[in-house]
């Protein structure tokens, strides 16, 4: 995808889910930083998917006359990085539901996916974010919701006291998980346990980042300061907010259910902090 | 139709034909009723041809274009307004020049573009007929949806027959409705038996379709899209393709199916080839019976929409202007104006 003489180059790097923390630490973070000292890199976007089986999509912003030089180079890295780790190929057996059988794991591919975003600061950061916030142990569901909580409820801190189109908003595209959230197994015993464990993670977020393990919100913090700066009314703020939203969904690669939860858990803090504001 | 015939009263040499495929909606019935005076003016023709269990869209096209006498033959939808004046602007664009053929078909019809017309107004055509015969018409084997409008118009152009594209919105009009409408998901469903599929690599299927009919179809369905993705080059390269999904080598083998035991027995061709597919033993085989309905919904689709646009594009590359040699086209017998008495042998 060419934008502004320049080149977006995806790749998507497929693995096993459980090997994606390791792939983040050994070979994506240590590639994006080697391309950025030399100067080769304008921006990037991670993304975790599962079309064509699971594995993370890599999206690279470069001048268009260096496109082939590290398209190649990024080829070598990752074919490189397999063989030293005795990562080889392996497909899976069928059947699949799918047409098509997905690809062979441990393997990289060529334009799989197309952005057309131009040096998204936000999603360059989510993206740095998560390899900062997910590359130290192994990934699954329940770690993704909880890093797109800590980082949405980080993007409503920064914007209280909660204007009332946010309230109005989450609560009514909230409704239909509300209604139903008796029915969901993991909420029939734990209703309780859960507002306490967001409050904790509300809580979390006022201490400085450094003190409580949280310095991987850093980059994030600081793109999504810069970007509320900007944001002159509520109705901006909003968009922001919901653009987040998608950005977790998107780059996270969260199914309706997790993003209908993630938003749920959203609503839940914002009542408790508009509740404790009003009494004081 | 009553609406086309009264705006187009003012162009004196215009015959309309209306050819009832052995309709069984009343369309008879509706038509003695309201038509008459059009037909003892002559200015409409009703023919009627009871041989038809199934709606054949290249067939029935063939035969109303045949029975027109004009020299200018326009094939008209039952779902079309051709609007006012149209014989007139027919007219004046033949009379510039006769090797011409009117469409609303654009020239990269591949790529749909919201200033393009309709599609759903695509198969509006007028064309010489001698050059119509020359090309012996519409391709008879596309006897599934779509396409067949885009293959005439290609092989009149092969031909020299030159495209003039209808700008006009008037021109373009028709009445909208959905796919269901189109093609019944229900019924095509309901004659599925088996579907079953080999994967070859990450953009090529393998795909059987196992019909009750005892007829079965086979090919390989490919992701352009994906194709190449293993290439670093792909990522920066821009890529070339009309169509995302297409079927390999445009080979589409039909034959029959029968079981014997676990066997499953397929025989195309003169019954010389034969190839065997095991139920039993799928690992041995590699195909896999489908059971996700959503998916033998999706691929049932894709047959039925895919078909006619694999012979399109097979007669495009072949460069083939002449098609239905080996019989006649537009056959069957009519009968004009509610005459059963006469039949008439096209």
């Amino acid at each position: 995808m060419e934008v502004n003489g320049n080149n977006w180059l995806c790749l998507s790097v497929f693995a096993k889910k459980s090997d994606w923390h390791f792939l983040l630490m050994v070979a994506i973070k240590p590639i994006l930083t080697l391309l950025e000292q030399k100067g080769e890199l304008i921006s990037f976007k991670v993304c975790f998917s599962h079309f064509g089986g699971e594995n993370i999509g890599i999206a690279l912003l470069v001048k268009r006359s260096m496109a082939t030089r590290v398209a190649k180079e990024v080829d070598f890295l990752f074919k490189d990085f397999f063989r030293r780790h005795d990562l080889i190929p392996v497909l899976k057996e069928g059947p699949f539901e799918s047409v098509f059988m997905p690809y062979p794991q441990n393997t990289v591919q060529y334009g799989l996916f197309s952005t057309n975003d131009y040096n998204s600061q936000l999603s360059e950061a989510l993206s740095r974010t998560m390899i900062d916030g997910l590359a130290e142990d192994k990934i699954d569901d329940e770690m993704l919701l909880t890093f797109s909580v800590y980082i949405l409820f980080l993007c409503y801190k920064a914007m209280m006291p909660a204007e009332v189109n946010i309230v109005e908003y989450y609560s009514a595209c909230t409704a239909a998980v509300e209604q139903n959230i008796e029915t969901y197994d993991l909420f029939k015993s734990k209703h309780n346990e859960l507002n306490l464990t967001l409050r904790e993670i509300f809580n979390d977020l006022d201490q400085p980042f450094n003190k409580n393990g949280l310095h991987w919100l850093s980059h994030w913090n600081i793109a999504y300061l810069n970007a509320l700066a900007g944001a002159t009314n509520c109705f901006e703020q909003l968009t922001l907010l919901k653009k987040t939203e998608g950005l977790l969904k998107e780059q996270l690669g969260l199914n309706d259910f997790s993003h209908g939860l993630l938003k749920y858990f959203l609503h839940q803090i914002i009542v408790q902090t508009r509740h404790e504001t009003q009494r004081a | 139709m009553l609406k086309n015939i009264v705006e187009n009263k003012d162009y004196p040499n215009l015959e309309f034909v209306l050819l009832d495929y052995n309709s069984q909606d009343g369309l008879e019935d509706w038509a003695k009723q309201t038509l008459t005076p059009y037909i003892h003016s002559g200015k409409l023709v009703y023919y009627k041809t009871y041989d038809p269990v199934f709606f054949n869209h290249s067939h029935a096209k063939n035969m109303a274009l045949r029975l027109g006498s004009g020299d200018i033959v326009c094939s008209i939808n039952a779902d079309h307004y051709i609007g006012q004046r149209f014989a007139n602007f027919v007219n004046a664009v033949f009379n510039s020049s006769p090797k011409k053929v009117i469409t609303p078909i654009p020239k990269a019809y591949y790529q749909l573009k919201k200033t393009h017309p309709p599609s759903g107004s695509w198969g509006k055509v007028c064309v010489n007929k001698d050059d119509f015969i020359a090309i012996r018409g519409y391709d008879e084997k596309m006897i599934k949806y779509g396409n067949d409008d885009i293959d005439l118009i290609n092989r009149l152009e092969l031909y020299g027959v030159k495209r003039y594209n209808i700008k006009k919105a008037e021109y373009c009009s028709v009445i909208s409705h959905d796919n269901e409408e189109r093609y019944s998901s229900k019924e095509r469903l309901n004659n599925v038996f088996k579907v079953y599929i080999k994967y070859l690599s990450p953009n090529r299927s393998e795909i059987i379709f196992l019909f009750k009919n005892k007829k079965y179809e086979r090919f390989v369905l490919k992701d352009e899209a994906e194709s190449g993705a293993h290439n670093y080059q792909t990522t920066y390269l821009q890529k070339k393709y009309h169509y995302r999904y297409t079927i390999e080598d445009f080979l589409w083998e039909e034959g029959r199916w029968e079981q014997a035991n676990s066997i499953i027995l397929l025989t195309y061709g003169a019954g010389f080839d034969q190839k065997l597919v095991s139920t039993k033993s799928i690992k041995e085989s590699e195909f896999y019976e489908l059971s996700n309905t959503s998916l033998i919904d999706e691929l049932s689709t894709f047959n039925y929409t895919q078909y006619n646009l694999n012979m399109m594009r097979k007669n495009l590359n072949d460069k083939k202007i002449q098609v239905n040699e080996s019989n006649a086209f537009g056959s069957g017998v009519v009968y004009k104006n509610f005459d059963r008495k006469i039949g008439i042998e096209l």
